[in-house]
């Protein structure tokens, strides 16, 4: 999927793609391997945030606005696509498919806004496919499960992921009564992650391992808190494979975050690492929440909040059918005129713009399949749909 | 290939080891790993800040998980597996032929401490390896002795230069090379196919280590390079020196990261003591007495070997003991015994300790050792079952550097004065290691003289007569033993004594002599 045409050295250059019709091009990143994407940037950005998200729509949301990258957070997904909650009521063909879906829908999201509308006049838009980080839980079981699991991911095109050291069945990060394997164990499966990335040729997947020692109730050893999680990331970054850690936290305070992060740095000055800028956190409660650039000085090189679109939905949903059930059809003849008010970005205002329609209608053209495109014998009621 | 330039001499001989493909490949190494040697270097300064400020090192809490847990590392080559008896000595090229055919197991060449960093003599250096690896190094003296290799050699292993030091005569993109990464990349690139092709390996001892991080740069640049050349991870086996106070700390650490190359530790007993003086110099009760009183018995060099020994045997690697640094003399008869008596002695205290091995600087002191270590070892390659773990060695130990008995007087501080000159004489002239009132004198010797100097200065130290130690007294003291040694016209000593005058008088210590001297050299 990712064989380079030719090589890229620029990923802002345009190129043609033969999924677009002749004249229309998209930046050269979409050749580079999503793993190899993420890379450069924790590279070169201050920090990459990645806004969670649960389903592709709200994937090509994030990369309509332009956001470096994707979290795929299984939390949202268990809320968004099973109704239930963070403690592994899914297994991992199912999540590793709904992350296949979100990667390949990103890819066509690309090909769509880099048409824009010719018929209404919106011009193209050159959007950079954000790489999807996601969520691998335990693993979805023993050793073999992540074999399987990485498998899965890596196919997917899923850039990275991160695995944690719970027992499983796991629990949310922030539910309590959580449960640590041994460290041996946790570093066994990070290790065969790396193996099996390696094995399917993409060295480059990004490797986040996370320890919830912190608020863990039950581990093999006597620690317990922080200095038990700090442990742990020095054990697992010993073993050479995270290329970050991320240390789940009970609370939005600083300090606890700062050790963690200055013990480690002391015997891995160059670690880097993940942080959840949780939606369980009541930020709105703390009088100084921890910025994205201070995380970003830590060297806290990925943030991101898991939860994201989920409570977007749960809320913005909510307000409409709150709205709904006061005043029926003029709730929603007003959501419209937000949606059209001018001077708004809202992408999504058109379905059809949105999920292609016209580049669909081009390409059928270009194909031959003029039934698929806009040629027919009758003309369309264009203005009959939006 | 970049911007790499020599500022060398260049021969046609030098052009075969200088080759473009070499280059190439040590400067890859550079610009991959200078900036976090040099960001290590910081750390170096930051850590001595702190000891200045009274923060004594301790075990690092954070890295209780390696020593508490149990790992090894990985097995030992066949051709390292007997290593009772080491020379080692400079790569000059007749002493080279004459330590691999001197009957010990192993012969370090030595880039570091007993060579004097001259352009020629580097690039010499990496000429004559490359023809000890393939076995065509001869020699031929002016009275017309030829020498040449014996059908058993002791298996070769190499110590480049510390992370401290650059090469200045060739630049990477304008700037000095790091000096340990042109020594080890040179022999690497030259040599590593070849070694493997006869049955040995490219083989390492790495200097002045300071933490396990300096290990982890170690590691991370074996990786590079046994990619780059298409050898195995793992090929590569190197032994650490344990000469830095601040690595006896980190010992299980150090192995932990090089876990796949590491071959052992090797107690760097002069380094080491260097070390103690110069890391708390700022610390009068770290005051240590005359020179020849710092034994290997003193309590805190016991701790630190057995605590050495200990360590090794746990993770299965090989314990190698220090250099006796007693020359035997081959036209005094009286000289000799004492120093065979000396050598014998200091032997026997490893082999019991549990070392598996030990290392002589002159040939003459291999048969001495090898029937120290024979008797020990008997038919055994070494005695790694002997876990030690009786000994308990605890930070205090470490740094309890109290000298029973211990007293500074004239003839210590005389005795430092003249080694030092002399030993900066020799260097400054190619000679790195030198025979000096019947001691085999090599950078840590004369590192431990003139740091002393310093400290003694520093904290005016009595002597044993109730003088202090001033400026004035080393000055008079300096002018006395130059004197004797001819004045400041004999040989370089004029510069000798500039160097020497700046390392003991500057308020600032200086980290390393060598980086002082280096500016004189060619």
């Amino acid at each position: 999927m990712w064989s380079l045409p030719q090589a890229v050295t620029d990923p802002n250059e345009l190129r043609e793609t033969p999924l677009l019709p002749p004249g229309y091009r998209v930046p050269a990143s979409r050749w580079i391997h999503p793993s190899t994407r993420l890379r450069q940037l924790l590279e070169t950005l201050p920090y990459v945030f990645a806004p969670g998200v649960y389903d592709p729509h709200g994937a090509q949301l994030v990369m309509y606005y332009g956001f470096p990258a994707v979290y795929f957070s299984g939390y949202s997904f268990a809320i968004g696509h099973l109704g239930t909650t963070d403690m592994d009521l899914y297994s991992s063909v199912e999540i590793a498919d709904a992350a296949r879906r979100i990667v390949a829908g990103l890819r066509k999201f690309q090909l769509t806004m880099a048409v824009g509308d010719p018929e209404k006049g919106i011009p193209p838009k050159h959007l950079h496919i954000p790489p999807v980080v996601a969520d691998m839980d335990t693993g979805y079981g023993n050793l073999f499960n992540v074999q399987r699991t990485t498998e899965l991911y890596v196919t997917a095109g899923v850039a990275g992921a991160h695995i944690e050291d719970q027992v499983m069945p796991k629990r949310c990060g922030h539910i309590a009564g959580k449960a640590l394997i041994p460290a041996q164990e946790m570093v066994g499966k990070l290790k065969m992650m790396r193996a099996v990335a390696n094995d399917l040729g993409n060295p480059d997947f990004v490797i986040i391992a996370r320890t919830d020692g912190v608020s863990a109730v039950d581990a093999p050893e006597a620690k317990r808190g922080l200095p038990l999680a700090i442990e742990r990331a020095l054990r697992y970054l010993d073993s050479g494979v995270p290329d970050l850690v991320w240390c789940e936290f009970p609370t939005s305070e600083r300090g606890p975050l700062e050790t963690f992060v200055e013990e480690v740095r002391k015997r891995f000055p160059d670690a880097r690492f993940a942080f959840n800028w949780s939606s369980s956190f009541k930020w709105f409660t703390d009088p100084n929440p921890i910025s994205f650039r201070e995380l970003g000085e830590m060297g806290v090189r990925f943030i991101f909040i898991t939860l994201a679109a989920q409570h977007a939905m749960g809320l913005g949903f909510s307000e409409l059918l709150q709205h709904l059930a006061a005043r029926q059809e003029r709730a929603y003849i007003d959501l419209q005129k937000r949606e059209w008010a001018e001077g708004t970005d809202f992408p999504t205002r058109s379905h059809h713009f949105f999920s292609g329609v016209p580049y669909h209608h081009l390409l059928g053209q270009v194909y031959d399949a003029p039934r698929l495109g806009t040629q027919f014998e009758e003309e369309l009621p264009e203005e009959a749909v939006v | 290939m970049g911007d790499v330039r020599i500022v060398g001499r260049m021969t046609p001989e030098f052009a075969q080891i200088l080759t473009e493909p070499a280059l190439d490949f040590v400067a890859s190494l550079h610009r991959e790993f200078n900036l976090r040697r040099k960001q290590l270097l910081e750390r170096r300064a930051e850590r001595q800040q702190a000891i200045d400020a009274g923060h004594f090192p301790d075990f690092l809490p954070e890295t209780a998980h390696i020593r508490e847990s149990e790992w090894r590392v990985a097995p030992t080559p066949p051709d390292l597996e007997d290593r009772r008896v080491e020379i080692t000595g400079p790569v000059d090229r007749k002493m080279m032929i004459n330590a691999l055919n001197s009957g010990a197991r192993v012969f370090m060449a030595d880039f570091e401490d007993a060579l004097s960093p001259t352009w020629d003599n580097v690039v010499q250096g990496q000429i004559n390896l490359r023809d000890a690896v393939r076995r065509t190094i001869s020699f031929e003296s002016p009275d017309g002795r030829v020498y040449r290799l014996a059908d058993k050699t002791a298996t070769l292993v190499v110590r480049p230069r510390g992370w401290h030091l650059v090469e200045r005569h060739v630049l990477v993109d304008g700037e000095p090379i790091s000096a340990s990464l042109f020594d080890f990349g040179l022999y690497f690139f030259h040599n590593a196919h070849e070694l493997l092709a006869r049955n040995t390996g490219p083989y390492f001892y790495l200097p002045k280590l300071e933490s396990h991080l300096e290990a982890r740069l170690w590691n991370d640049v074996f990786n590079f390079a046994q990619d780059r050349l298409g050898i195995p991870r793992g090929t590569i086996r190197a032994t650490v020196l344990i000469e830095t106070i601040l690595a006896a700390f980190e010992m299980d650490e150090i192995l932990w990261e090089l876990r796949d190359h590491a071959a052992g530790l090797n107690a760097g007993r002069w380094d080491y003591i260097f070390s103690v003086i110069k890391k708390f110099r700022r610390h009068r009760e770290f005051l240590l007495p005359d020179r020849a009183q710092v034994t290997m018995t003193v309590p805190f060099m016991r701790a630190y070997t057995e605590l050495l020994v200990r360590t090794c045997h746990r993770r299965g690697a090989h314990a190698i003991g220090g250099m006796a640094a007693f020359i035997p003399s081959r036209r005094d008869p009286q000289v000799n015994e004492i120093a065979l008596a000396k050598v014998r002695e200091d032997k026997e205290r490893e082999a019991k300790d549990g070392f598996d091995g030990t290392w002589v600087a002159h040939p003459d002191l291999v048969p001495v050792a090898l029937e120290v270590f024979d008797r020990v070892l008997g038919e055994q390659p070494h005695q790694k079952h002997r876990l030690r773990e009786d000994v308990q060695v605890t930070a205090r130990d470490l740094l309890d550097v109290r000298v029973p008995g211990g007293r500074i007087t004239e003839g210590g501080l005389r005795n430092n004065v003249s080694v030092a000159l002399q030993y900066l004489d020799s260097w400054l002239r190619g000679q790195g290691a030198a025979a000096i009132f019947n001691l085999m004198e090599d950078t840590a010797t004369a590192e431990i003289s003139r740091a002393q100097l310093w400290q003694w200065r520093f904290h005016r130290a009595e002597l044993d007569d109730g003088r202090p130690v001033t400026a004035e007294l080393y000055v008079q003291i300096r002018d006395e033993e130059l004197t004797k040694l001819g004045g400041e016209v004999a040989g370089r000593l004029r510069e000798a004594r500039e160097i020497l005058d700046r390392l003991v008088l500057d308020d600032e210590f200086t980290e390393f002599l060598t980086y002082l001297a280096y500016e004189y050299i060619d």
